[in-house]
């Protein structure tokens, strides 16, 4: 059956909606050369094609799909976002370099291979999103992308590799999330992302220290577990950070105990502190160290080594 | 062989057409989302369509929408 829309270049946006059962099929929108945005996402869709070279592109969504490539994008020179999250897309990354208004790029739980894109030419880009792929090789340089708000490039098999590179300059980014690579080094320093709320550095083989958290005021969620850490910068801890998992690294006993000191001094309630595992250091007196027991009896859940 | 070339006003005798067919493939209009069959029963909710003017959308199995600017949807039960 063929669903047409006549004439096509009358047509700025579709929407498709939802269709149940899924309808699945082919929609081609070449020829709608005035269209804008394109949202067909969730139809068992086993393409979208034609808008390849369509000028006047700004969105394109096609998540939730069965599509297995991704056409080029070189010729969507006005594209602000797109997400063909949760596909089968197997290909190499897609050359976004001419994609310079470019602001969200999702593309999660696909099988996009090579390298991960370098996004230096994307200077208006905020949400980046590649979890969960098949990427490999380093992490290219994110200090130009000061706009940035999300990095996303979680559980990549087998994993990227390298260190993560610096955010010194993403004084805007507000989630980072890497975890489930291969990546080493350091930890980040973090005193310049006062908005950061969500960090999520675990399962990587990261050592040296966990950063001074004290100017990441909006700090909500701290995630390093996993890793081969061995020390914490000291510094403050916001109130509003209430989920710390640090365990399975090797924290000193020291480290442990200045976390929890940390913690205790915050002056907050209910909470998830994890640094047990195996790996990391007893704290002093171990279950019965005198701040974890100040936090149990804030309502925290406080695992340490015992 | 005819070509149609800016091919306005297509009719078949006195009918006026609305699809053109070359060797069993659509090639007036351009199908716009092909899929086999659907069941009876099955619906297309939620759509939203924005034009600049007026168009029309054919369901493929009978059902005509004229759509006018600058807004219109495509819902439909087969």
């Amino acid at each position: 059956m063929i669903i047409t829309l006549t004439p096509p270049q009358n047509i700025t946006s579709i929407d498709v909606g939802t269709s149940t059962p899924k309808l699945g099929g082919v929609i081609d929108v070449s020829g709608f050369t005035n269209l804008q945005e394109i949202r067909c996402n969730g139809h068992d869709l086993t393409e979208v094609k034609g808008y390849a070279d369509l000028p006047n592109i700004k969105k394109i969504v096609i998540a939730d799909n069965l599509l297995t490539a991704l056409p080029s994008l070189t010729g969507n020179t006005n594209l602000t976002s797109v997400d063909c999250s949760r596909n089968n897309i197997s290909q190499v990354f897609p050359d976004l370099s001419s994609n310079t208004n470019l602001r969200v790029f999702l593309c999660f739980r696909n099988q996009l291979s090579g390298n991960v894109f370098d996004i230096s030419s994307n200077l208006n880009m905020n949400h980046f999103g590649v979890g969960n792929n098949n990427l490999t090789g380093t992490i290219p340089s994110l200090s130009a992308n000061t706009n940035l708000k999300t990095y996303n490039v979680q559980q990549q098999t087998p994993g990227l590799t390298g260190g993560f590179p610096s955010i010194d300059n993403l004084l805007d980014i507000d989630i980072v999330n890497c975890t489930g690579n291969a990546l080493s080094g350091s930890l980040p320093n973090l005193s310049n992302n006062t908005k950061l709320r969500i960090f999520q550095f675990a399962s990587n083989s990261f050592t040296g220290n966990i950063p001074d958290l004290s100017n990441n005021t909006q700090l909500q969620l701290f995630e390093c577990y996993n890793n081969n850490l061995s020390g914490y910068a000291g510094g403050t801890i916001t109130s509003n950070l209430s989920t710390f998992r640090g365990q399975d690294n090797i924290l000193t006993q020291s480290a442990v105990n200045s976390i929890l000191a940390a913690f205790v001094a915050a002056g907050h309630s209910n909470g998830i502190l994890n640094l047990g595992g195996s790996g990391n250091a007893t704290p002093t007196n171990g279950n019965s160290n005198s701040d974890k027991l100040v936090l149990e009896a804030r309502g925290w859940t406080v695992i340490v080594t015992p | 062989m005819s070509v149609l070339n800016n091919a306005d006003d297509i009719k078949s005798g006195s009918s006026q057409a609305s699809r053109v067919y070359s060797a069993g493939t659509l090639v007036w209009p351009t199908a716009f989302w092909t899929f086999n069959d659907p069941a009876a029963g099955t619906t297309i909710s939620g759509s939203s369509l924005t034009l600049s003017a007026a168009a029309t959308a054919n369901l493929g199995d009978g059902s005509i929408v004229n759509m006018t600017a600058p807004t219109a949807s495509i819902d439909h039960t087969y």
